[in-house]
């Protein structure tokens, strides 16, 4: 065997590994099949867009007409001058920054409760509480801009009742406290589903280490940080980085609630881009929303791989002390 | 085991669970309720007052069946076409017509995607990002002309300003069709009268200043206690305050107007002087009319998150004494609650005995165009020629009122409509006048619009960062931001056309015989 092996490792492709590379497509071609719609939907959906934005990126289009102009980087040095898209793109990180922690720990908590065996009726509070998760975002958004209305809404009712405050407050109407009605009703919204990998994760913890620890005096918090924590340190990384991508793509959550406003206080790169795409005071400019999607894209992408590489260290620290032990 | 049945015992998790899902269950039968159809929840439409006297036209129709696809931005439009064209079909067997009267954002996703892809209806309003001129270049409409035998004759019967080259009509050719006209005040007065009353102003016979309306909100608001303010906005949308300042400041003496809105701003210039009117003194007053309400605590809380469909809901249901709208809501409102004190009025100027008239350029409030693919250009030749007679423009008038007035200035004459409507028809035709348009005299002036960028912030987002307080500068500072960044967005864009080959030049935005108080329609002449 070792000898084919070394052949196949020098030379990169010898009959035989064509061969048997052949063979093993052909073993799996079933795998290729059943891979093939999907794909061909994320080519046309995902892929086909991305390179197509990188491409109008270069042009001075409105979208509309059949004529383009090349005006190469142009719409990426205005970009770097528009404060709108800087504050947009800043704002989305801080939306990110601030939600992402609180979805985590709320829905680690939530997890923690629910993946106790004392608790009758587990399996009903987790289904409501996940509810929110799969209500239509656009209608969830424009509910709450109800439930939060300045006037006659119920939040402000309640609050005036007890004597929280004395006048209502517009929540979504006010610079200062849009982003953080908009971050408290987003984690509302979505924190179910965290909860729900929080919970998976949970659930690969065998019982017997926990009544071992039990046995040996361990009370609830130490179980928590000496037992819960490390074991679900990999699956913190990996639900960190959906939640923190997640996090960033909320156009229909923030189009309902606030489109914007007011006065951009609440305007994501997403609706950023959506604005100068579809125009405002009657002018597109899908070039320019093109290249601040490309370069809002790359910023995703930097942040998805640093989380990656993130992973894969914490990974390899752990199989190098199991290793060692 | 308990059972589920005794009293005393928790209910069973099995129970449970069938109540919440035969409970969710009905909450989804409940939400599949198609509520983009803006005509699904009116009460009863106006019963017209006769038969359509559907002539026949010279359109060869076909023979077999056939269905033609119509879609328009629907609310009293609908009620319209509904009615004609049930008698339409009436008339012509075999023919029928699938009419979709919808909001603009259904509209504008159909109808876009519509023409990329082939599938586009029969005849449409035009989405509103997209322009008459892009249309006609890419192809997707078809000219009247060619499908109206005798066009020449039925485009005598319009008056003048209704149809203008690089409106609605190019290359010699005509392409949309207004049915309406485009005299209206698009912020009229729309009061609460038993607010009013209460509070000692009797808007049918006042004409208010701008102290006045000031003092009318803060009576209101006191008189109101909470449960209802003076006045009430939709600020999230684009045109919520600048609509408002644009009304008012145009009929106390800006000529031209200060909107921000049309072609990045033509709705803003003083045609005399071919410049921007942002730093008009009077502009300016307006603005800190708006903010001085705004402090009194005059202001319906929560302007600042409501859209205008969302403050139109609101105003009937008495959270405000005053909206300042279009007249197309008098009809929905009085309808939907026939009991609703609404009254109409002037909008407030700064002096009631110099009113100036509002300005509107050429062309329709709605226009229809027709897709260059459809294969039923004779039945749509015929329903354009009937649209075109008098006898139509009399239906329209009873289902559109003041909201969208008859194209023709007779059926508008003749049209008997309640109060409500015929005060603001009134209105309309006392103080509106068409102005000129730069792109009628020169067509290359379109290559300036598709070149322009837009400012940003609009004038409208500089009124709502100076109504949230977010800008903090002067009204005046601000204000001069505003005129520079659209004087600089009109120089660049011509500067841009001009390297693209257009022949234009900033000239073309000055008509020194433009007199604010007269039609300018010899631009429109036929």
């Amino acid at each position: 065997m070792q000898p084919a092996m070394t052949r196949l490792t020098r030379t990169g492709g010898t009959r035989a590994a064509r061969g048997s590379l052949r063979q093993r497509m052909w073993q799996a071609r079933w795998c290729y099949l059943m891979m093939a719609p999907g794909l061909i939907l994320v080519g046309m959906f995902s892929c086909y867009p991305m390179i197509a934005s990188w491409y109008y990126s270069f042009f001075d289009w409105d979208g509309i007409s059949a004529q383009k102009y090349f005006i190469g980087w142009q719409n990426f040095r205005d970009l770097v001058h528009d404060h709108y898209f800087w504050s947009a793109f800043g704002r989305s990180f801080w939306f990110m920054a601030v939600a992402t922690p609180l979805e985590l720990i709320f829905s680690l908590v939530v997890a923690i409760l629910l993946n106790d065996r004392a608790l009758k009726m587990a399996p009903i509070f987790r289904t409501m509480l996940f509810v929110p998760v799969v209500t239509t975002t656009a209608i969830s958004s424009i509910v709450m801009s109800f439930v939060f209305a300045a006037f006659n809404g119920p939040v402000n009712q309640a609050l005036q009742s007890m004597h929280v405050i004395n006048k209502p407050i517009d929540y979504l109407g006010n610079p200062h406290s849009v982003m953080w009605t908009a971050i408290g009703i987003f984690v509302w919204k979505w924190f179910g589903q965290p909860m729900i990998y929080w919970l998976a994760g949970l659930q690969t913890i065998p019982q017997e280490i926990y009544e071992a620890a039990r046995m040996d005096g361990a009370r609830a918090w130490r179980q928590l940080i000496s037992i819960t924590a490390p074991m679900m340190a990999p699956f913190a990384v990996i639900i960190t980085l959906i939640t923190a991508v997640g996090n960033l793509q909320a156009f229909a959550f923030m189009q309902a609630l606030t489109n914007g406003g007011p006065f951009f206080s609440s305007e994501m790169m997403e609706l950023y881009i959506y604005r100068m795409a579809f125009g405002t005071a009657s002018t597109q400019r899908l070039g320019y929303a093109s290249a601040a999607g490309v370069i809002f894209g790359v910023a995703v992408m930097v942040i998805a791989v640093i989380q990656i590489l993130a992973l894969r260290r914490l990974r390899s620290n752990s199989s190098s002390g199991m290793a060692t032990r | 085991m308990n059972s589920p049945e005794s009293p005393g015992t928790p209910i069973s998790r099995r129970r449970a669970l069938g109540v919440i899902g035969a409970g969710g269950a009905g909450l989804a039968l409940a939400a599949c309720t198609n509520t983009s159809d803006t005509t699904s929840n009116k009460t009863a439409a106006p019963t017209p007052k006769s038969d359509f006297n559907i002539a026949t036209s010279a359109a060869k129709l076909p023979t077999g069946n056939v269905q033609l696809r119509w879609i328009d931005s629907g609310d009293t439009k609908a009620e319209f076409f509904k009615a004609f064209f049930s008698a339409y079909q009436k008339k012509h067997s075999n023919i029928k017509v699938d009419y979709q009267g919808t909001n603009w954002n259904t509209l504008t996703q159909e109808v876009g995607l519509g023409f990329r892809n082939n599938t586009v209806a029969d005849v449409f309003e035009l989405p509103l990002n997209v322009t008459a001129a892009q249309a006609v270049t890419n192809g997707w409409v078809g000219a009247v002309d060619d499908i109206v035998p005798n066009w020449p004759e039925v485009l005598k019967r319009y008056p003048p300003g209704l149809f203008a080259n690089g409106i609605n009509q190019f290359n010699g050719k005509t392409y949309g069709m207004p049915f309406s006209s485009n005299g209206r005040i698009g912020s009229i007065l729309l009061y609460n009268s038993d607010l009013t009353k209460k509070a000692g102003f009797d808007l049918d016979k006042e004409v208010l200043s701008f102290d006045r309306v000031r003092e009318l909100a803060k009576k209101c608001t006191k008189d109101g206690n909470g449960k209802y303010y003076g006045v009430i906005f939709g600020l999230t949308q684009e045109g919520g305050l600048s609509n408002i300042v644009t009304q008012f400041a145009e009929m106390s003496g800006v000529h031209g107007g200060a909107s921000g809105a049309g072609a990045v701003g033509t709705n803003s210039i003083n045609w005399k002087t071919g410049q921007f009117n942002f730093t008009h003194p009077m502009v300016a007053e307006t603005v800190e009319l708006i903010l001085a309400m705004k402090s009194d605590g005059s202001v319906f809380p929560g302007s600042a998150s409501l859209d205008q469909p969302g403050a139109r809901e609101r105003f009937p249901q008495g959270v405000a004494a005053m909206i300042f709208q279009g007249p197309w809501n008098i009809d929905p409102w009085t309808r939907a609650d026939p009991s609703f004190p609404l009254g109409v009025a002037m909008p407030p100027v700064a002096n009631p005995k110099d009113v100036w008239p509002t300005t509107h350029g050429p062309g329709g409030s709605d226009t229809w165009y027709f897709s260059a693919k459809t294969k039923l250009g004779p039945v749509v030749a015929d329903i354009f020629s009937y649209m075109s007679t008098e006898d139509a423009q009399l239906h329209w008038a009873d289902y559109n009122g003041a909201g969208g007035p008859p194209a023709f200035p007779a059926a508008s004459a003749k049209a008997t409509l309640d109060p409500l409507n015929e005060k603001a028809l009134t209105l309309a035709n006392k103080y509106t006048m068409i102005a000129p348009q730069p792109a009628v005299r020169n067509p290359d002036v379109s290559k300036v619009f598709q070149a322009q960028k837009a400012p940003q912030p609009t004038f409208d987002q500089t009124l709502v960062g100076l109504f949230t307080g977010q800008i903090k500068s002067s009204v005046t500072k601000a204000l001069k931001g505003v005129q520079d960044r659209y004087e600089k967005s009109l120089d660049d864009g011509i500067k841009l056309a001009k390297s693209r080959g257009a022949k234009v030049s900033r000239d073309d935005w000055i008509f020194d015989d433009w007199d604010p108080k007269k039609p300018y329609a010899k631009l429109y002449q036929k």
